[in-house]
């Protein structure tokens, strides 16, 4: 949270899932270096450049593959939510692997002549109307700028200075770029390589990325378009979350009003609280965290806020919208209508005995 | 070949002045943007440098923009 | 994600997914006689008859 930065907010976890991918980068890069010198061999033998030219590169497909998977797979499934967590780190490491591979490649093709490398990339293959012979180096460095900028502004500081709007678009580049980093390895390696196992390789990955977006996408779409039954009372059109008993203690049920924000209707100490489920740090889904030491914890990076006010706890000031609450015999009610960031309301008391 | 020349060159003047704009901008500029960078630590900052670099337009009409909001205030 | 978010994400996918899918099938059936180097992988084939 902002309450002044650091260049990194390590904990054990964090640090632990770094250890983690590095090993599983390392572990990768010295295995396609092994098996790629027992396999080609003799007169076939490929230059230890030419080998840490493809391990880094399969290393970065594959890493982005992943990395993009881990959002709609969470999303589908709540255990995958602490690999989402840091996901960030991940993301800079698949551009720091692929920025290695663009630099290799450059200087390895492109460098050491008497022209510009930059300017050799782009004028030494002009066959753009091509498919067997397409400068696929083009497509691949489009994606690495737009990995670079995403790696640049990862830390909290551009969320917040660039306007969270601005960062979320940026970021949302990651989506072409993937498209670039598949048309990249379509048109380059698999024209090269024509083994089957590599081309099914390549297109499994795609079609998990895609399938995971579209499935969960679809997903998200029909729970915002869940019906829901509204209820008259006090000039309010209140919109009915369920039973008391259907929220699990310090935990929340999202309600959705037609065209409107999801709200996280929170049950914590007999009390029912709601706030907007959009945190404000990056809009983690806040109704899917859990109630943590009194305040409600966003499940994507820990960001915490008070139910019953929105507030961050101090010295923290973020704030989200607040929701007034009640509960009819054990039916829980909320007034879809947001209150302004930090409003404190006044919770609903609920008598935890009566939970079945 | 002269578009591609012109795109180097473009390229590599805009990431000059950005690397130029980017160490002024880490000094002293960023704590201007935002209060919460006054006590920042030097590995933030230089975390923040090659965004700095990339995006110096956007953050040099920022950068100015809380200038004056600071002189007129 | 805020709502507008949830349904730009969407948008993207149904924009990509075909293109993604038309890029790979053009790139796989327009594989000819490799342009510039025989494929070292090719030399593994012949190694295994």
């Amino acid at each position: 949270m902002s309450a002044g930065y650091v260049a990194v907010q390590w904990n054990p976890y964090k640090r632990r899932y770094d250890a983690f991918v590095c090993g599983a980068v390392v572990l990768y890069l010295g295995m396609f270096g092994f098996v790629g010198k027992l396999l080609f061999r003799g007169e076939h033998a490929l230059s230890d450049e030419v080998l840490a030219l493809r391990a880094l590169g399969s290393c970065a497909f594959l890493m982005l593959s992943v990395v993009l998977c881990i959002g709609p797979a969470a999303r589908l499934d709540r255990r995958l939510l602490p690999i989402l967590y840091n996901r960030r780190h991940l993301g800079v490491a698949t551009f720091l692997v692929a920025a290695l591979h663009g630099a290799l490649a450059l200087g390895y093709y492109h460098g050491f002549g008497r022209i510009n490398p930059l300017l050799s990339l782009l004028t030494t293959n002009t066959s753009f109307t091509s498919l067997r012979a397409f400068p696929f180096q083009l497509p691949g460095a489009a994606a690495l700028l737009i990995l670079f900028l995403m790696a640049a502004t990862s830390h909290d500081f551009w969320n917040r200075n660039l306007s969270a709007r601005l960062w979320k678009w940026l970021h949302m580049l990651v989506y072409p770029a993937y498209g670039l980093v598949v048309m990249h390895v379509a048109l380059g390696a698999l024209q090269a390589q024509r083994t089957w196992w590599l081309a099914a390789l390549v297109c499994a990955c795609a079609a998990t990325v895609t399938t995971l977006h579209l499935v969960a996408g679809s997903r998200e779409r029909a729970a915002d378009r869940g019906r829901t039954s509204m209820i008259e009372a006090d000039a309010t059109a209140w919109l009915e979350v369920g039973r008391v008993d259907e929220i699990p203690p310090d935990r929340a049920r999202i309600a959705c009003a037609p065209g409107g924000e999801r709200i996280a209707v929170f049950r914590y100490d007999g009390r029912i609280s709601a706030i907007s489920n959009v945190c404000a740090h990056q809009g983690g889904p806040l109704g899917e965290g859990k109630v943590v030491d009194g305040c409600v914890t966003c499940p994507w990076h820990g960001w915490q806020y008070r139910p019953a006010d929105g507030q961050a706890p101090p010295p923290f000031t973020e704030r989200v919208a607040t929701f007034r609450v009640r509960v009819d015999g054990r039916r829980v009610l909320v007034d879809p209508n947001a209150l302004p960031p930090g409003t404190p309301v006044e919770p609903a008391f609920v008598e935890e005995s009566c939970d079945a | 070949m002269v578009v591609a020349e012109a795109v180097v060159i473009l390229l590599a003047v805009y990431a000059l002045l950005g690397l130029l704009f980017a160490v002024a901008f880490v000094t002293c500029g960023v704590q201007r943007l935002d209060p919460a960078a006054r006590p920042a630590p030097w590995g933030f900052r230089l975390l923040i440098l090659p965004g700095s670099a990339a995006l110096w337009p956007l953050l040099l009409l920022r950068w100015w923009g809380s200038t004056k909001g600071g002189a007129s205030s | 994600m805020t709502r507008a978010h949830r349904r730009w994400h969407w948008y993207a996918w149904l924009v990509l997914a075909p293109l993604i899918a038309a890029g790979m099938f053009a790139a796989l059936a327009g594989r000819g006689v490799p342009p510039v180097q025989p494929a070292p992988a090719s030399a593994d084939a012949r190694a295994r008859e």
